[in-house]
Formats: structure tokens, C-alpha cells, sequence
């Protein structure tokens, strides 16, 4: 299209939008309106129904679960990377988390992302007794990083059988109390006989909430 | 474990995860205190002892009887916090000589409407404690032309923890009623002249009465006051008769629906219905949560020494085209970053690449996405990374790092810390040998056609005119740091072309004839030139800036800025020889024939974190010589809020309205606001009176305001988005 029919294309379409060559480059009317979205999303789009184990196990990947608490928010993980006892798992949106040692320790692409965070490891949780520290940091507005410290305990509640997207686990049950000055919170633990973590609820910093993490398709 | 490239071509595997956005919960804010008719902490009419928290800016619009008063506040420290407001009097003639036909009147009876801005200060004295109450003193209308003038003190004590009472004593307007006599001596009458001054012989004199009223907060979102004024309206109820002052006591109930609002109906002074409503701002809080970005991708481990001998022996260094091909790789991952790399330069142990950051607002983040681009991308060989952001083109700082260090901490408990330890920003130094540029960048051209609005506050028919239109820009990056802009402007809509009538100062229109440029200069070239950005070495930065720079000014503005790394103030110095352009927005200079030599050295000083300070001393576009100092308070994420006053050696007489330039301006990044990455903002300036001394050109690019992000201050400020 010639430079002045494209202006004039533009113009018309003004009324609500910019356009130019360069997202970057245009005014504050995109951001305008993508505040708006943001304040007024409109009619959220329905919850999908969640797929099945036989659906799942076609990505021939390992999969695991993600649930945030009280919501219907649900998130697809595969595993992206794996050094030094770090793994980082992805959504297809790039979204991560983060498992140090076997446990939550980050986020990423979650708005107000879990930043860093000291933990204790997955043998330490296994064994389901003794005391440790836990810290939390996320950015506040200001974009400075704001730590919550907790001191944490741990205790067996029993054995548990639970279901992962139509599949029965039989499980040790471990719960971690967490507690600082203004707040506290549990997490819980579901191990199988090998020493296999099934399923978790994990606190994903103090924003986020808790999420339940299930493996569900391993490797 | 089976570890996947990269999950997002094959797998659509999210699904509602909208809610994962959002806070999952919202904290109630601690109870802020409530805000009166001025705006100001107060009761309905009276203020009170308290003040806002720290940095809370709000914006205030009330109105009873015939009066609409509509102010922003600031809270500029956690004691000191200032006002700026409009002031509107209905029925300003309702009993005045000039009845039925004012209109064809002059002076303050020329409009059936007073309008009038004012100036407040605030300082709080006392926090309250067990016994103590918070007690503040208040300076109200303490520059402009007088009519709100009043000096207050103020205290607050809550009885329980819902209850509060507020007395105080007020003089000027809140010593008008029920005064108890005169302990500080007579009030000198209201001197208004060009307006404008600090009316310090005033303070404190003449009557004194005493205000006090209660509030109570029945639960979160309602809240009742009733209060006992000292003001007596005298010239707005008795001289004027704009409304019927009946009581000196009023009552109201207030609304809080959220943290950030406030709605309240009131009944002032037994004769008048009012309302107002309150807005809350803290810049520290982003109002949508947190920036919201996709995920950064993680760094890979290098394979090890054994397994892949050949990326850690650095043979590949030696090789044809490695500069393109890594730039290449790296522009591919960093796309989606809003980041280019455009040169790079390599040795088989370090590269240096220069970046373009388009789009994140924090410094620190563009430089994290760049470093775990590096790890991914570059050979094993390669341990030490610098990274040089441009802007426009040019080297603004240099930031170093091993990737050892990268690897080893970027999951680690401290990460943010450690990290910033582990690296150093430097002024940008020379570009590192055999750097190339990519050279598909270059000439590059860009455009936009976006919306404009303009603004014109009290010209002297109307208190708000605006126009709406499109603006196309154009730029043309010819070669690094060359760039060829400019922009043109056709009104959609408006009313800014019927122009006030001309006051006549003493000095060249250089700014006042504003509104003739607005009324003739449609469609209008707003600017179109040639600049060049350099890095000069050492801690030397520059520009040059020729052709038509503003609305009203063509000619050349050159500028060096002295910016060292590590401390926190910088130098520098601009030379401008313009022309005034004709009205009518074309290309000519014939209107005004006036040409003009003017130039500043500037200082800049960054304290305590929070506050900014810049002082320019040189020659303004009028001729006049003089100074400007600005302050501001600066938030990490963007946010700005500051004034600035200039004085010159023109008289206040040739000055007019307002005896010198002044005024408070806003910076609010739209990623604030936004929640999303972005490095536009929007920018207001407020002048109550926009005239001709102290004025100064206006160019694209001044050097300071667009490198000292990159310096390691403004990097460092953000640091905590360094992993985001």
C-alpha cells in the first residue's frame, strides 16, 4: 500500500487505535487500551474442560499440574531444563516454575512472580520431622525486592491415597508448618514408597497463594 | 529426565490461567486519612492535623453551593506535602453593579464564573502518639493572587480507635469567623499585582479563630464528619452573594467503595449541598499487581570441557562472519524481548555486544534477558560478558559480567543480590576491537500515526480548551546515532483556534503567542531535523540537533553532558542559536523575524533515593538571564512528581501574571499503570500562567534525561528485575 493510502487506512481505524511500523514506537493509546483490558477484562473465556491421562500421555513428554487454590486457574508444565539439581518446567506460554532440589522455588510469567526464595530439600521434606527456615522474595511496585521469612516444621499426618488425573497413589502424608510474626501457612506433601514425590501444595510466594503441583505423566 | 527445546511450538497446554494473574489477595490498605473540600487531610471545609502517607498523590473535586474547587496533592515527604488546585465561583456577579449585562464588564467582574488557581504547603509537626496528637502547620494559597489565603495549625487525636476530633486555629480566611482577636499583630491588605509572590507579610496576621469538627468511621467504606468553620465566606456569601452563609457548622457522610476512592455528600453551611470525590494514587503500588511478562528463557549449562572440546577451545574465534552469524542467533531469542542486539565484538574469552532496549521499562531486565541470551548462545569458550546499551544509537554505559557467576546464581536463594555484586557498569569506554555492526539494521525507517491531544488551561475566556488529532511521526535512523525525525499534526476537533486576547508584555512573544500557533498551524509541521548522538569518550556524552526542532523554534542545538559513573550528579552544558517560526506551521520565519542565542549549563543532583534536584543557569529564549530550579520526587519504577521555578532579570511588571515561570509537572510510566513492559510514559507540565520570561527550546533527546537509566544508578534502582 502507497505511504498516504496506508495514512488514510490508518486514520480511519483511529477513532480506537494507533498503528505505525513499530509496536514499540507508538503512543500511549495501545497501553491506554490494553489498560482497560486489563482493568476490565470482559467476559472471562469458559473453563476447558481439563484433558484426560490418554490425552496427556500422547505429548509423550513428562507433564505436571498446576493448580493455583480457590481458583479455576490451571497450568500445563513440560520440563525445559535440568542442571545442578535445578529443574525449570514451562507452559507453552512461557510461564515457568522453578524446582530447586525437588522444591518450588521460583516463578516466572506469573505477574507477581516469586523472585527467589531459600527452601529446604526434598529429603529434608521426605522425612517429615525436623525444623527449618524458609524466605520469599518478590518485587513489590516499586520493583524492590521484599523478603518474608518464615520458620517452618514438619510432621507426618498419615497414609493417603490420592488420585492424579484418574490414577490412584498410595502415599506417606507430610505437612509443613510455616509461621512468621503476622501469618502462616502449610504445605503439604504426598510420597510414594520410592521416595517419589506425587503431589504437593506449595506456597508460590505471597501473592501467587498456594498452587497444587501433580506429576502426572513422568518420564 | 527427557528435557524438551522449547515447549511453546508443539504444546497448547494452558488453559484459564487468567486467574494466576491476579494477587490472590488485596490487602487492605491502613486506614489513610480522609481528605477535605481543599483537598488537603481534613474534615469538610477544615483540615486536620494529619497528613497522607508517604509519596500518596490524589486528586480532589468538590463542590457545594456555587464553589468547585479541583485539586491535586502530593505528600512530597512524609511530612511536607503541597497542593496545586483550580478554583471556581458561580454566580460571581449575582449582586454586583454591573447587573444585568456583565459580560461586556472588565477585571474580576469581566465573567459570570471567578476562576483562580492557588498553591498550598503543608508540614506536619507531630505524629500522634498516646497523649499526643498529629499536628500540622498549613500555608493555603500562599503564591497566587490571595483570595483562598490562609495559615493554619491543626491537631488530630483519635479518641478510639473509629473516633477522631480535630481543633485548630486558623487565620486569613479561617480566622474570618468567630475570631478571638489579633495575638500576632494586623494582616497587611492582599497585595495582588502580577500575583504569583509568597505573601510572607500576611502570615499569621491579623484575626484568629479557632475550627475544630469529629469524624467517625462507622466501619472500612463509611464514615460520618461534622465540623464548626472559621471561614465566613466573606467575600463569596456577604460581598458577592454567590450563596446564603447560614451556619458555621456543616455535616457529611463518606464513602469509601476501595482503597483508591472516596465519594462524600455533605451539607455546608446550613444552606448548601455538596459532594465531592476522592482519588488515591500511591506510585509505589501498581494498581494491576506486577509486571506481567513471559518468563525469561534459563540458562543451559555450557557441555563440559570433555564432551565438547571444540566450543571451550576458542578455534571457532578465528572464523569468517562469527560476528553476524552470533548477532543473528541472539536477535532471534531477544525478539520477543523488545531488544536488539545491533554490533558485537569477540575474542575466544569475551564479547561485547551493543543493545537497542525498545521496550522494557526496567534497565536491569533488558540487561538480564541480554546476559541469559549470551549463555544460551555463545560458544563455551566465551566467560566474560559487556554489554553496552545504545540510546539512539549511542553508548550510554558498559555492564560486565563472568558467566560463571550467571550460572552458578541464577537459581540461588539471593540471586538478586549476589548477582549485583557480581557485576560492574562502567561509562561505555571504547568499543572493544573488530566490533561490527549487523548491517541489515542500518538505514532503518520506523513510523506512527497516533492521536494528540492539547491542553490549554485558563486562557482568559475559558478555564479548559483542547484540541484532538492525528500525528504522524517519522523517523529515519540513518546510521548509528544519526537519526533524521519529525512529525506533522492535522486537528480532528477542538477549540483552541479561537484565541484570548493578546496581553501585551514587555518582552517577545516567545511562548505567549502559543494559542496563535494553535489557531493557525493546521495541519502543522511540528518538527523536523537532522541529530547526532555521540558517545565523545571518558564520561563525555553529545549531541547535535539541526533543522525545525518545536512548534515555534527552528534552528541548532548542540549539547555535552559530563555523566560519570558511580556518583550521583552530572554536568552539562547546551548552546542553542533558533529562529521563531512563522504561525501557520510551514516552513517560515518571516511573522516574528526574531533570532535568538540561548544556552544553559546545567547541574544535576540525585539525594536521599527519592529526590532529584537540577539547576540551570543561562540565557532564555527572551534574552532574559536567570535560573531554573527543579525538584522532584522520583520513584525506581518511573514515577515522578516535581516543580520547578525559574527567575530572570525581567521585571515582574514585563512579566504579567504570575511574576515568573513556574509550575509542577508528572511523569507516570504506562508500564505502572499498564502492568506490561513498555518504556513510553506519559508527561504533564502545569504553568498557572504561561508567559514569556524564563522559557527555554524545546528538542528531542536532551542527553540527561535519556542516558541516566542506563547509568548505574538507574539500572541499580531496579535491580530485583535483573532475573525477572
Amino acid at each position: 500500500m502507497k505511504p498516504v493510502l496506508l495514512t488514510l487506512a490508518c486514520a480511519a481505524g483511529l477513532v480506537l487505535s494507533a498503528c505505525g511500523n513499530d509496536p514499540e514506537a507508538l503512543g500511549g493509546l495501545r497501553s491506554a487500551q490494553a489498560f482497560g483490558k486489563a482493568l476490565w477484562p470482559g467476559k472471562a473465556a469458559g473453563v476447558a474442560p481439563a484433558p484426560s491421562r490418554a490425552d496427556l500421555e500422547a505429548f509423550k513428554a513428562p507433564i505436571i499440574l498446576v493448580e493455583q487454590a480457590g481458583t479455576d486457574a490451571r497450568l500445563y508444565l513440560v520440563p525445559v531444563s535440568n542442571a545442578g539439581g535445578v529443574e525449570v518446567w514451562s507452559t507453552s506460554d512461557q510461564r515457568t516454575m522453578t524446582f530447586r532440589n525437588g522444591v518450588l522455588a521460583e516463578t516466572r510469567g506469573m505477574g507477581a512472580d516469586l523472585m527467589q526464595s531459600a527452601t529446604p530439600n526434598l529429603a529434608q521434606l521426605r522425612a517429615g520431622a525436623g525444623n527449618h527456615v524458609r524466605t520469599y522474595d518478590i518485587l513489590d511496585g516499586g520493583d524492590q525486592m521484599v523478603r518474608s521469612r518464615y520458620d517452618c516444621a514438619l510432621t507426618v499426618a498419615g497414609v493417603e491415597t490420592i488420585t492424579v488425573v484418574g490414577r490412584q497413589h498410595a502415599t506417606r502424608h507430610v505437612i509443613e508448618t510455616c509461621r512468621a510474626e503476622s501469618h502462616e501457612f502449610t504445605n503439604e506433601y504426598w510420597f510414594e514408597s520410592s521416595g517419589k514425590l506425587r503431589k504437593s501444595k506449595e506456597l508460590a510466594g505471597p501473592r501467587v497463594g498456594a498452587v497444587t503441583v501433580s506429576r502426572v505423566i513422568d518420564n | 529426565m527427557a528435557c524438551l527445546p522449547a515447549p511453546r511450538s508443539a504444546l497448547l497446554l494452558t488453559t484459564t490461567a487468567l486467574a494466576m494473574l491476579l494477587p490472590a489477595s488485596a490487602h487492605s490498605e491502613d486506614r489513610v486519612p480522609s481528605l477535605n473540600f481543599y483537598g488537603a487531610p481534613g474534615l469538610l471545609d477544615m483540615p486536620s492535623g494529619e497528613a497522607m502517607p508517604d509519596g500518596y498523590l490524589s486528586t480532589s473535586s468538590a463542590h457545594f453551593g456555587p464553589i468547585s474547587r479541583t485539586t491535586l496533592s502530593f505528600q512530597i515527604t512524609p511530612r511536607l506535602s503541597g497542593s496545586f488546585r483550580f478554583l471556581g465561583i458561580r454566580d460571581w456577579n449575582a449582586q454586583s453593579a454591573c447587573q444585568p449585562d456583565c459580560g461586556n464588564g472588565t477585571g474580576v467582574n469581566q465573567f459570570p464564573t471567578y476562576y483562580d488557581r492557588s498553591f498550598d504547603l503543608r508540614y506536619k509537626l507531630l505524629d500522634e502518639g498516646r497523649y499526643v496528637p498529629d499536628v500540622t502547620v498549613g500555608f493555603q494559597d500562599f503564591v497566587g493572587t490571595g483570595i483562598l489565603s490562609a495559615e493554619y495549625i491543626a491537631a488530630t487525636k483519635h479518641l478510639t480507635p473509629d473516633v477522631k476530633v480535630t481543633l485548630g486555629l486558623g487565620w486569613g480566611r479561617l480566622g474570618s469567623y468567630g475570631s478571638i482577636g489579633s495575638p500576632l499583630g494586623e494582616r497587611d491588605p492582599v497585595d495582588v499585582g502580577e500575583g504569583g509572590k509568597f505573601n510572607f507579610g500576611q502570615w499569621f496576621r491579623g484575626p484568629m479563630a479557632p475550627f475544630g469538627g469529629i469524624e467517625w468511621q462507622v466501619n472500612d467504606k463509611l464514615s460520618f464528619k461534622a465540623e464548626y468553620s472559621s471561614d465566613a465566606y466573606d467575600i463569596e456569601a456577604a460581598e458577592r452573594g454567590t450563596f446564603d452563609r447560614r451556619s458555621p457548622v456543616s455535616f457529611g457522610v463518606e464513602y469509601r467503595p476501595n482503597d483508591w476512592m472516596r465519594v462524600g455528600g455533605y451539607y455546608a453551611y446550613g444552606s448548601e449541598v455538596g459532594f465531592a470525590a476522592h482519588f488515591l494514587l500511591d506510585p509505589d503500588k501498581r494498581p494491576i499487581g506486577s509486571i506481567q511478562d513471559s518468563a525469561p528463557r534459563t540458562i543451559q549449562a555450557r557441555p563440559s570441557r570433555s564432551s565438547g572440546p571444540e566450543a571451550w577451545s576458542g578455534e571457532w574465534a578465528g572464523a569468517e562472519n562469527v560476528n553476524t552469524t552470533l548477532i543473528g542467533n541472539l536477535n532471534r531469542v531477544l525478539k520477543d524481548d523488545g531488544i536488539t542486539v545491533e554490533a558485537l565484538g569477540h575474542t575466544a574469552g569475551t564479547v561485547q555486544v551493543r543493545i537497542n532496549n525498545r521496550r522494557n521499562d526496567a534497565e536491569a531486565q533488558a540487561i538480564g534477558r541480554v546476559a541469559r541470551a549470551l549463555a544460551n548462545a555463545l560458544p563455551a569458550s566465551v566467560e566474560r560478558f559487556e554489554i553496552v546499551p545504545l540510546v539512539n544509537g549511542s553508548p550510554a554505559s558498559k555492564v560486565t559480567m563472568l558467566r560463571t557467576d550467571l550460572e552458578r546464581l541464577e537459581h540461588s536463594p539471593d540471586a538478586a543480590r549476589a548477582m549485583q555484586a557480581a557485576t560492574t557498569i562502567t561509562q561505555p569506554g571504547p568499543a572493544m576491537p573488530g566490533l561490527s555492526y549487523e548491517p541489515e539494521l542500518y538505514p532503518s525507517f520506523s513510523w506512527a500515526v497516533t492521536p494528540y491531544q492539547r491542553l490549554r488551561l485558563f486562557d482568559q475566556r475559558e478555564p479548559l480548551k483542547g484540541d484532538l488529532g492525528l500525528r504522524v511521526s517519522l523517523r529515519y535512523d540513518i546510521a548509528p546515532g544519526w537519526v533524521l525525525a519529525g512529525s506533522a499534526t492535522k486537528k480532528i476537533v477542538g477549540n483552541l483556534d479561537d484565541p484570548p486576547p493578546d496581553v501585551a508584555t514587555g518582552l517577545q512573544p516567545v511562548r505567549s503567542d502559543i494559542d496563535l500557533y494553535d489557531a493557525n498551524g493546521d495541519p502543522a509541521l511540528e518538527s523536523l531535523y537532522l541529530a547526532k548522538y555521540a558517545y565523545l569518550g571518558g564520561d563525555f556524552h553529545g549531541r547535535a540537533t539541526l533543522g525545525y526542532l518545536e512548534r515555534m523554534y527552528a534552528g541548532v542545538s548542540t549539547e555535552v553532558l559530563y555523566l560519570p559513573q558511580g556518583r550521583n550528579w552530572a554536568i552539562g552544558a547546551e548552546l542553542n542559536y533558533v529562529a521563531q517560526r512563522d504561525t501557520d506551521g510551514k516552513f517560515g520565519f518571516s511573522e516574528y523575524d526574531y533570532r535568538v542565542l540561548t544556552g544553559h549549563v546545567s547541574g544535576y543532583y540525585k539525594f536521599a533515593d527519592k529526590y532529584h534536584a537540577q539547576i540551570d543557569v543561562g540565557r532564555y529564549l527572551a534574552g532574559d538571564i536567570g535560573a531554573t530550579i527543579s525538584l522532584d520526587r522520583e520513584f525506581a519504577n518511573g514515577w515522578r512528581v516535581g516543580a520547578f521555578a525559574t527567575k530572570t532579570n525581567v521585571s515582574e511588571e514585563d512579566f504579567g501574571s504570575g511574576s515568573f515561570d513556574k509550575g509542577i509537572r508528572l511523569e507516570i510510566p504506562f508500564a505502572w499503570g499498564l502492568g506490561r513492559p513498555t518504556r513510553k510514559s506519559a508527561e504533564a507540565v502545569i504553568r498557572p500562567f504561561g508567559r514569556d520570561g524564563g522559557q527555554r527550546i524545546e528538542v528531542e533527546g536532551r542527553l540527561y534525561e535519556t542516558l541516566r537509566d542506563y547509568r548505574d544508578s538507574g539500572i541499580n534502582e531496579q535491580w530485583g528485575r535483573f532475573w525477572k
